[in-house]
């Protein structure tokens, strides 16, 4: 069994008061394997979006407790959870992840940047290579098309070689082929670089990519598929979604 | 659409006080100073109706407008005032006896007013005003009666610290220079408020021996008119009994002439006042025409969505234009609130200059709150027009678009016009330095000018300012890395509204800078040529040129070790129209003192002669031979010009002998004393001697050159400080323009900041990125506006380099304290978006669009 790199434990995350209280998460315990790929999939609110943010300290918790490799992050002020950001954890998300102002080059580089460290040129090298931006690092993001933009956001996430990297439906603004680079440039890091990557989607073919799919409804985790192909990932939503009595759809 | 403006403003409100402001403090400015000028002008009224008479006999060509500086030695007979007792239709005739040149010592040895309001001294009597209601009351004690009592008003009796029964000291510029009486009475003015002067009160005989030389004569005669007689009347029946040289004067009449004097005071008061608030307001445009820009932005996509939903360009325009008329009402009153604090605070402030006027309410006239809604509101609706304008240049589909450019009007018609409103303002600016108009003319040319280069650079601003913030940028990516890089790319992301930003502190700071290089070239002209010109030892004069009384410089004559002397009267006198003050002295003692250079002529003025300066005689177009008429208020005086010399700080603009004194009918009294000490004797200890013998008169000071040279710079300094705290108010108005810019641009760059933070960047950071940016800007508009107020000083120096400042001085201590301050602005208005930046959550930011 690979170790853990993230984990969440009787993890609740409640929104507003009285009627109008939102269980986004209503106790999840996830743990999330080292150099792995996995994805996070469910309907329209069950939580996914709530999920990565609580692990990727972005948000705070209600009840239960995060752990980022050992540290736990209920314990960490504000300081702190913005320097384990910045140098435990990778983040894509769906849309506007990138400085206008900045070049491609400099967009990859802003996290090193602003922790005042120098690039590993090696690396740097490698992962511009594996997103094949290479011709366009000099670029601002208005002249890249949104796939461009992506890769750049991947190569971002992974240049300050985090621990782990969430991805919140980075795909979800592309076209398919757009949407397959990155996915593939995703799945590459896991299996060249050891990454360890977490994705929320709703693409059972972007699901496919990964090494397993985690199910989400009303803020639990439902259901777990190891391996997964389009075939085996669409089935078990039908399924689910079968079971889910309002009949949302995904 | 009027609902929809409605709800978009409120949703706005923080932005739209911030633009606000700046409207509420210009506005303030305008209603301030009419509020405070109709106050002193509604005091002066006030004075005036209560103390003029129905009918005043007096000298002919009594100019109550002409120069205080001398003072009129004609009287009225006793015989006359007989005469005129017998006046048909004159219910009473009370003679007058005006002393003027008497000063009330404060009981601590300070004097009473001395540079603000003046100190009136009279005959005490109970004569009506030509209201009805008598001039003065006695409110306690009695009234003056005997050499040895005196009756003061409340108010300044109780300023000087006396109180009935105490010993009076006064300082007179006559033959009586020491006046001694017991305070018998308190007088309270029929008027109201005396607006800080001070009045004094003898019987008759005292005051025609203070200042008459115990002569029984008046100076001028009160006819109060009978019931049912109009002062037409009673002055027309007045006339037929008088002599020749005295004229009767309707109370109408003399009220006029004192308020149409009061008016013209007040005029340039208030126009002063109002120059800083156009300033102001041009720099506020500035502010408005940013947010506005900025707001229509934001709203782009709103706006197309209305456009997308049938709405006409017209109707966008209006909508927008509707916002700024709220913002316009809205500022304007607050503005007219906080005008009505401006002046209460500028009435604390005239009174600490001696100008009381804690009797008079604040005047307000409905004029000020026109005057103040249409100035807000015109140029709120003038500045958001532009960016109304553009607002309506949206596409409907721009809706549909995720990202929205609004389009920009190129910046080659911006460079292209930019360069023509800097031509056209130094096309104006040399004009009015070169042409031979009215002054007012010529100062209004020069300031419309400087205003247009000015406005002509803030348009070229976005160009100038790009290779400046490169600059910047590259110490700030190497002191600061990444944040330094952000906030320079920052900065220029939006070069139009950076540079409008600086431009607003680019204005401030550039007329700042002009008068500090005017300032500092003034200052050096005195040194200079006091350095040349100052040859005395010692100066005898009054801070503000009040004639002294002649008894002064006899008294320091006798001091053993004074060698060389010479007294001077300041001797105003018209010719073609215009006043020149006159040093009358005796030539020859002022020549053993002070080497003027002669260009031409004699250098010895006789009885009937006068020397002028060379810029005199050639303004009168005279040559040495010529005959003069000098004209003054009892009559004309002809005199022959003998020479001509070069203008120097120690004498005046004409030279004449002291028997012109005399012939003018003016009373003899000293303006300054020059000594030196004798060879061989301790200047410093003479100077204490000089001292010494003057310490009972507190009108005089005594001067060495270092003293006269600092006590000149004083002068200039004040009135500089005075201008940097009337400029100030446009630099809090460019620092609230750097706060809302920045405050806006944190509110687009929500998301922006939401995924720096989700990266790593820590709130310190942030607020670093912020700060740097304020500064950059704040930089940007001073390094501009000191650069050109540099370029203005200079230009200016060199234009009145004929006048008297004949060196330029370049002060780069001062203009490095601006720079400093200018960081520091930067450093303040970051603190408030930089904060609310740092606050902003992660994910809100992330999410919101
Ligand atoms: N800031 C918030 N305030 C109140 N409720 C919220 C907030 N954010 C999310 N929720 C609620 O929490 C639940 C889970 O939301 P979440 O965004 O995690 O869903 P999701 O699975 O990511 O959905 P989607 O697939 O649509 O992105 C939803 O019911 C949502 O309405
Ligand atoms: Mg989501």
């Amino acid at each position: 069994m690979p170790s853990v790199a993230a984990r969440s434990v009787d993890l609740t995350k409640t929104y507003g008061k009285g009627d109008a209280q939102v269980h986004a998460l209503a106790g999840v315990s996830i743990d999330i394997f080292e150099g792995q790929y996995t994805a996070v999939m469910g309907p329209s609110g069950s939580g996914k979006s709530t999920l990565m943010h609580c692990m990727a300290a972005l948000d705070d918790v209600s009840t239960g407790h995060v752990f980022i490799g050992e540290t736990e992050l209920s314990s960490l002020n504000d300081k702190a959870l913005t320097l384990l950001r910045r140098d435990k954890i990778g983040f894509v998300f769906q849309s506007f992840n990138l400085v206008p102002t900045l070049t491609a080059q400099e967009n990859i580089l802003l996290p090193l940047s602003i922790a005042g460290k120098n690039p590993d040129p090696g690396w740097f090298d490698q992962v511009v290579d594996t997103v094949g931006l290479r011709d366009r690092l000099g670029h601002r993001p208005n002249e890249m098309s949104g796939g461009q933009q992506q890769r750049v956001a991947c190569a971002r996430a992974l240049v300050s070689r985090p621990a782990i990297v969430f991805a919140d439906e980075p795909t979800g603004n592309l076209d398919s082929a757009s949407g397959a680079e990155v996915l593939s440039f995703l799945r590459r890091s896991v299996k060249e670089f050891g990454q360890t990557v977490v994705m929320v989607t709703h693409d059972p073919i972007a699901a496919s990519y990964t090494d397993r799919v985690v199910f989400l409804a009303d803020g639990k985790v439902v259901d777990e598929l190891l391996a997964p192909t389009a075939e085996s990932v669409l089935e078990r939503m039908t399924a689910l979604q079968a079971r889910t009595v309002e009949g949302r759809g995904f | 659409m009027l609902r929809v403006t409605l709800r978009n403003l409120f949703a706005r409100k923080v932005r739209l006080l911030l633009s606000a402001f700046a409207i509420v403090l210009g506005v303030a400015f305008v209603a301030g100073s009419f509020v405070f000028t109709d106050t002193m002008g509604s005091s002066f009224d006030n004075i005036v109706n209560g103390s003029v008479a129905d009918v005043t006999v007096r000298q002919t060509g009594t100019d109550p407008s002409g120069p205080s500086a001398a003072i009129d030695a004609r009287t009225i007979s006793a015989a006359t005032v007989e005469s005129l007792r017998k006046t048909p239709g004159a219910a009473r005739v009370d003679p007058s006896v005006d002393g003027i040149g008497l000063f009330v010592i404060r009981k601590n040895g300070k004097l009473l007013g001395g540079s603000g309001a003046p100190t009136l001294a009279f005959n005490y009597t109970d004569a009506p005003s030509a209201t009805g209601n008598p001039t003065v009351t006695i409110e306690k004690g009695h009234a003056p009666k005997g050499s040895n009592e005196v009756v003061l008003d409340a108010r300044s009796a109780d300023k000087a610290g006396y109180r009935l029964g105490d010993t009076v000291r006064m300082v007179t510029a006559g033959t009586v220079p020491l006046v001694n009486a017991k305070l018998v009475g308190l007088a309270e003015f029929g008027g109201g408020g005396l607006a800080g002067a001070t009045l004094v009160f003898f019987d008759t005989a005292t005051a025609q021996k203070i200042f008459l030389e115990g002569r029984d004569v008046y100076t001028s005669v009160a006819l109060t008119a009978a019931p049912g007689v109009t002062q037409k009347e009673l002055a027309a029946s007045t006339r037929t009994l008088l002599p020749k040289g005295l004229e009767a004067a309707t109370g109408d009449k003399v009220a006029a002439e004192v308020k149409s004097i009061v008016d013209t005071v007040l005029g340039f008061l208030n126009t002063f006042l109002l120059v800083f608030a156009a300033i102001a307001l041009v720099v506020g445009t500035f502010l408005i025409i940013n947010t506005f820009s900025i707001l229509v932005a934001q709203r782009s996509r709103e706006l197309a969505l209305l456009r997308a939903l049938g709405a006409s360009r017209r109707q966008v325009t209006r909508a927008v234009l509707l916002e700024a008329a709220v913002v316009g009402v809205i500022g304007s009153t607050l503005g007219l609130f906080l005008g009505f604090g401006l002046a209460a605070g500028l009435k604390v402030l005239f009174a600490t200059f001696g100008l009381d006027l804690s009797g008079t309410a604040l005047v307000f006239k409905p004029r000020t709150a026109v005057v103040s809604y249409a100035v807000g509101i015109v140029v709120t609706l003038l500045a958001a027009y532009v960016p109304a304008r553009r607002a309506a240049t949206i596409a409907p589909v721009a809706a549909m678009r995720d990202d929205i450019a609004l389009p920009e009007s190129s910046i080659r018609r911006r460079v292209v016009v930019g360069a023509l409103v800097v031509v056209a303002g130094v096309a104006l600016l040399a004009s009015g330095l070169l042409a031979t108009l009215d002054t007012n003319v010529t100062t209004a040319m020069v300031g419309g000018g400087i205003l247009a280069v000015l406005i002509g650079v803030s348009l070229l601003s976005p160009m100038l300012g790009r290779p400046f913030l490169r600059a910047l940028g590259v110490v700030y990516r190497r002191r600061y890395g990444t944040v330094g890089i952000l906030a320079t790319e920052n900065a220029l992301r939006n070069p139009r509204r950076t540079a409008a930003t600086a431009s607003a502190l680019m204005i401030g700071l550039a007329l700042m800078t002009t008068m500090s290089v005017l300032g500092a070239s003034i200052n050096k002209s005195i040194d200079v040529s006091v350095k040349k010109e100052f040859t005395s030892d010692y100066l005898v004069s009054n801070a503000i040129g009040l004639p002294f009384s002649t008894t002064i410089a006899d008294s320091i004559a006798k001091i053993d070790g004074v060698g060389a002397m010479v007294t001077t009267q300041s001797l105003p006198f018209k010719a073609d129209g215009d006043t020149i003050y006159a040093s009358a002295t005796d030539s020859k003692a002022l020549n053993a003192i002070y080497s003027l250079t002669y260009t031409s002529g004699s250098d010895t003025v006789g009885d009937g002669q006068i020397a002028l300066t060379d810029d005199n005689a050639k303004k009168l177009g005279v040559k040495v031979g010529d005959t003069l008429t000098l004209t003054f208020p009892s009559g004309t005086v002809k005199a022959k010009v003998v020479s001509t010399y070069e203008s120097a700080r120690v004498v005046g603009g004409a030279i004449v002998p002291l028997s012109t004194v005399a012939a003018a009918k003016v009373l003899r009294a000293d303006s300054d004393v020059s000594v030196n000490a004798a060879s061989d004797v301790d200047k410093v200890a003479l100077g204490k001697e000089i001292e010494a013998a003057t310490k009972d008169f507190p009108t005089v000071t005594v001067q060495n050159q270092q003293e006269f040279a600092e006590a000149q710079r004083a002068q200039v300094n004040q009135l500089l400080y005075l201008i940097y705290a009337l400029l100030g108010l446009a630099i809090v108005i460019a620092a609230l323009g750097i706060v809302n810019t920045l405050a806006l641009s944190v509110i687009e760059r929500t998301r922006e900041v939401g995924l720096l933070r989700a990266v790593g960047m820590s709130r310190p950071q942030l607020r670093r990125m912020i700060r740097l940016e304020a500064i950059a800007i704040a930089l940007l508009g001073t390094v501009l506006g000191v650069a050109m107020g540099i370029l203005f000083g200079l230009v200016l120096q060199r234009a009145v380099a004929d006048d008297g400042i004949t060196d330029l001085a370049i002060p780069w201590v001062r203009l490095v304290a601006f720079v400093v301050v200018a960081r520091v602005v930067g450093t303040l208005a970051a603190v408030l978006p930089a904060r609310r930046a740092a606050k902003l959550n992660v994910l809100n930011a992330i999410g919101s669009v």
